[in-house]
């Protein structure tokens, strides 16, 4: 059989051009060409998710989505009648109130879930079509209605990615209606974690978020949604109990979200 | 003919790409470095790691070097063994892909390697059912 010998030099051409846009990209210097890039590759991107989700065996049934939303708007009234009374206690406690920072929700599309396999397996990454020029940053909060969807874990110019909750590099402070604290947890399946021993929690229980807004106005808000408690797992022996959570948000099926963008 | 083919595959590979996270761009390059050993493989492998660094945000050239090296290694084993063979595809893309979805840290990478070695595998029957058992196709 003949054997050809002549890629060595191909070889070098390609790994040499690789290695230098890797570098200028990596010192930031291909930032208009990649934004140039990106516009094309977006419309590639974004067109088969809107196929993939136009798909028989993806798309919901109407009446089920009609149904999920009107649950998703009722726990969303229960988790803002829990917010309100907190805030009219407080209120009565020392007659005067902090005006809450402006804070305003930027809408985006998204134009990308790449999972396993579509439509069954969820994303644990979302690309939405907004980024540097709209003033997003990493570690923005990204909802759906009252419910946390993730934060921004990369950005360039023209989009940014979102790292979902239930990632498994995800985690953050929490809390349960009843004001129990705990870390959620990522991995495939939410779990409220290092919840102490002494308190109380029960299924059916909605967790919200605690909020860990920096200075820069840049983090996730308290009170958001997270999701409710399905079961609880707890061990005398154990230093601390551990709850399973179930999101209300459907991972499978957004198609759009908005930036939580809170100004100093 | 087989140029046409190649170019829809690629589009397709493109396409897919952007739903799912199973790395189907291996199993293309490990087919089309089987089996018509030509250095623009090389090219090919550079373009389709522009396009997945840009719909994945990572930085430009990230995945073209780890693709180029992919092609690199392939292309030296087919000095030592005869790789247009089922299971010469399915191993390497099967620990290509492995090494790929552990590099750029993704989920179930066992399963989503032995689903790109299966397609691998039907991308290469397919060619080779088009273009039939020529050691060098032009």
């Amino acid at each position: 059989m003949k054997r050809k010998t002549g890629f060595l030099p191909a070889f070098i051409v390609v790994a040499f051009l690789c290695i230098l846009i890797l570098t200028l990209s990596l010192f930031g210097n291909l930032k208009s060409l990649s934004s140039f890039l990106e516009k094309g590759t977006s419309i590639i991107q974004s067109t088969t998710f809107k196929i993939f989700q136009k798909l028989p065996f993806i798309s919901q049934d109407l009446k089920i989505k009609e149904l999920k939303d009107e649950n998703l708007n009722l726990l969303n009234k229960i988790a803002d009648y829990e917010r309100l009374k907190k805030e009219n206690s407080a209120l009565s406690d020392q007659f005067q109130t902090s005006y809450p920072a402006s804070i305003h929700l930027l809408k985006a599309d998204i134009i990308g879930a790449p999972s396993f396999i579509p439509g069954v397996s969820g994303p644990s990454k979302l690309i939405i079509n907004k980024g540097l020029k709209d003033n997003l940053k990493v570690g923005m909060a990204v909802v759906i209605k009252n419910n946390l969807v993730g934060v921004i874990s990369k950005t360039s110019t023209n989009l940014s990615e979102v790292e979902i909750i239930n990632s498994p590099e995800f985690s953050f402070t929490a809390k349960t209606q009843n004001g129990v604290v705990g870390i959620i947890k990522g991995g495939g399946n939410l779990t409220l974690d290092n919840v102490l021993l002494s308190e109380n929690i029960s299924v059916g229980e909605l967790v919200l978020a605690k909020g860990n807004i920096d200075s820069d106005g840049i983090g996730i808000p308290p009170d958001l949604v997270i999701g409710k408690i399905t079961s609880v797992e707890k061990k005398p022996s154990d230093l601390f109990q551990r709850a399973n959570v179930e999101s209300f948000v459907n991972f499978v099926n957004l198609s759009t979200v908005f930036v939580y963008i809170q100004t100093k | 003919m087989s140029a046409i083919f190649v170019i829809l595959l690629t589009l397709f590979v493109i396409a897919v790409s952007s739903v799912t996270t199973i790395p189907f761009s291996i199993g293309l390059l490990a087919v089309a470095s089987v089996l018509f050993k030509k250095s623009w493989v090389f090219f090919l492998a550079f373009g389709l790691g522009l396009f997945l660094d840009l719909i994945t945000l990572r930085p430009l050239g990230y995945t073209g070097l780890v693709l180029t090296i992919f092609v690199f290694v392939l292309f030296l084993y087919e000095r030592k063994f005869e790789t247009q063979t089922i299971a010469f595809v399915f191993i390497s893309t099967f620990f290509a892909s492995l090494i790929y979805l552990w590099i750029f840290n993704f989920q179930q990478i066992f399963l989503q390697s032995l689903v790109n070695a299966l397609f691998a595998i039907l991308f290469f029957k397919l060619l080779w059912l088009k273009l039939g058992p020529r050691s060098e196709i032009t």
